[in-house]
């Protein structure tokens, strides 16, 4: 007759964000795997969407996850890195922005039109427009109030959070979302579904 | 039709703005009141139509392998942090320091041949940060710390040169001023700082790259001294000689080959090593117009770009793609110079001349293999 056998479940202790991130600033780059494994597909995705363009976006992605192995030793412990990872990630997506936006302000003479919004000033002078009209409205939008938009109504962020991430006051991150809203609103209204 | 007086609260709910106490009095108003109640749908339909934009993941394979290259890239970055990595374990040891100066003690008193220049070179194998050498002139301001992955010298006010020596596995070096930063790449340089502002950058060997607050970054070769407020100075033709009267005076004064003040971990250097290489502190007048070919207060350069951008605004696109071509062959380094290439694909593009287009896609990708608009262009290459 055998005995039973007392099964004990494995205990499973999580290392937390911050643990991990205390380790990738010690060096301990596994750590940034951990970091990677959580958080690599909503980083991609949020960056998908600020920039439709999904080259850009992995270049944007990989870079945020560069920049958070950097700087590390900064994070101050919040439950889940997440919204500090989209605080680089817009950063970086600004610094693109910019650079494409000081192409795309010669475009409209240049194509002897308003360029219809595209993924970059190759896709306008190709004629290759966006297709679905939530995204042509979101893309006339600001890249500010683009990323507050996204990271509260499509990420969940809370405002405060987002406030904290982007390092900028709380009024205002109410202010660009309120004028985001809006903006959409009336694009999607004037070209009804 | 005037809409209810509250219905800005239904955006406040949504946000986290309201109490508990405004919560449930808008939950009362919201059960009478339509327009309130369509602002709030209207609302939760946005956010669920945002949510429901296509959005593809890659496959696991693509996850895999870019999961990969950010470990590898993040290993090669991580050389540059296992100086402090190796001070912070020797802290853990700290047995360590003592049996190491009782080695030490023993090696220099036993009898040897060997010339202490070379236990001096030896010692320098060991770098834990950059080997730099400060000879900051008199009354300089000035700290020298390290942080998390760079070394960094911050210059307040006066002139200081620096000759660096990096290998593998130093620090990165990062010299700030109140203004900006300036990046170095193996380099000798001088900065001079006055007022809170940088007003000038010299560079007697290798180049630096300048990064001031709300400029573009500007690439500083050997030979070159760059002035970035020159114009607040004197407004000056671009043509003017950098030494022209208006220029801070203390940029006359001799460059001091003073002992350095630390020197850490590098090979010993006497006083002439530490000397800027000879040649003349004022650049002559056609070395200091084209500082690095075109600054960006070069109005040369500037005049050129927008020249040729307000061609093609203004629908000339032909001679706007001519204009482009010849601001790429007169100022290749200027900060515009990939706006301008990238401008030129376009241009030709929109002139339907496919096969001058992919010749200048060949040319953006050739001078730029990492620019910003890279993918973009490999598009007009691709069938």
């Amino acid at each position: 007759m055998t005995e039973p056998v007392l099964r004990v479940p494995p205990q499973v202790i999580e290392e937390t964000d911050a643990e991990a991130l205390a380790r990738v600033a010690r060096g301990e780059l596994g750590a940034l795997g951990v970091i990677y494994d959580r958080h690599y597909l909503k980083v991609l995705a949020f960056s998908r969407r600020v920039t439709r363009d999904a080259a850009d976006a992995e270049d944007i992605a990989q870079e945020t996850f560069l920049t958070a192995a950097r700087v590390a030793g900064t994070f101050d412990a919040r439950s889940s890195c997440r919204p500090w990872l989209y605080g680089i990630t817009a950063r970086l997506l600004m610094h693109r922005e910019r650079a494409l936006g000081r192409v795309s302000r010669f475009l409209g003479r240049f194509l002897h039109h308003a360029p219809e919004p595209a993924a970059s000033p190759l896709d306008a002078m190709l004629g290759h427009p966006l297709r679905d009209e939530l995204e042509q409205a979101l893309a006339k939008l600001s890249p500010e109030k683009r990323m507050v938009l996204l990271l509260a109504e499509v990420e969940g962020i809370g405002c405060d959070e987002i406030a904290r991430s982007l390092g900028i006051p709380v009024g205002t991150v109410w202010t660009r979302l309120h004028h985001a809203r809006r903006e959409v609103r009336k694009r999607l209204e004037r070209r009804p579904r | 039709m005037t809409r209810c007086k509250r219905i800005w609260e239904v955006e406040a709910e949504r946000d986290g703005r309201l109490t508990q106490e405004e919560l449930e009095s808008l939950g009362r108003h919201l059960t009478t009141c339509a327009d309130c109640s369509a602002e709030r749908h209207a609302l939760r339909a946005l956010g669920q139509r945002l949510r429901e934009l296509p959005n593809s993941e890659p496959d696991e394979l693509t996850l895999r392998r870019r999961r990969q290259e950010l470990l590898a890239r993040a290993h090669a970055e991580h050389v540059a942090v296992e100086g402090p990595a190796r001070i912070r374990s020797a802290r853990a040891l700290w047995w360590l320091p003592g049996v190491v100066a009782a080695l030490a003690l023993v090696w220099w008193l036993r009898p040897t041949q060997e010339p202490a220049g070379q236990r001096g070179a030896a010692a320098s194998e060991l770098p834990e940060r950059a080997v730099v050498v400060l000879t900051p002139d008199r009354g300089v301001q000035y700290e020298r710390r390290i942080e998390a992955t760079r070394e960094v010298v911050a210059v307040r006010q006066g002139r200081m040169s620096l000759r660096i020596r990096r290998r593998p596995g130093d620090l990165a070096l990062v010299l700030q001023t109140p203004d900006g930063e300036i990046e170095d790449i193996g380099t000798a340089f001088a900065v001079h700082v006055e007022d809170g502002k940088t007003r000038s950058v010299e560079v007697f060997e290798g180049r630096v790259v300048v990064r001031l607050n709300g400029r573009a970054p500007q690439e500083v070769l050997a030979a070159q001294t760059y002035r970035p407020y020159q114009g607040e100075i004197a407004a000056e033709s671009p043509s003017t000689p950098q030494d022209a009267p208006g220029a801070p005076p203390s940029e006359a004064a001799p460059l001091t080959t003073a002992e350095p003040e630390s020197a850490p971990a590098g090979p010993r250097r006497g006083p002439s090593s530490l000397a800027p290489s000879p040649r003349p502190r004022r650049s002559p007048p056609a070395q200091a117009a084209s500082v690095d070919g075109p600054s960006e207060a070069s109005p040369s350069a500037a005049e050129a770009f927008s020249l040729a951008a307000s061609r093609l605004e203004s629908g000339d696109v032909g001679r706007g793609a001519v204009l482009l071509e010849q601001f790429l062959e007169r100022f290749p380094r200027d900060p515009h110079a990939e706006d301008a290439a990238y401008l030129r694909v376009l241009a030709l593009l929109r002139l339907d001349r496919p096969s001058d287009a992919r010749a200048a896609a060949h040319a953006y990708l050739a001078r730029f293999p990492k620019g910003f608009r890279a993918r973009d262009v490999e598009r007009v290459l691709s069938p």
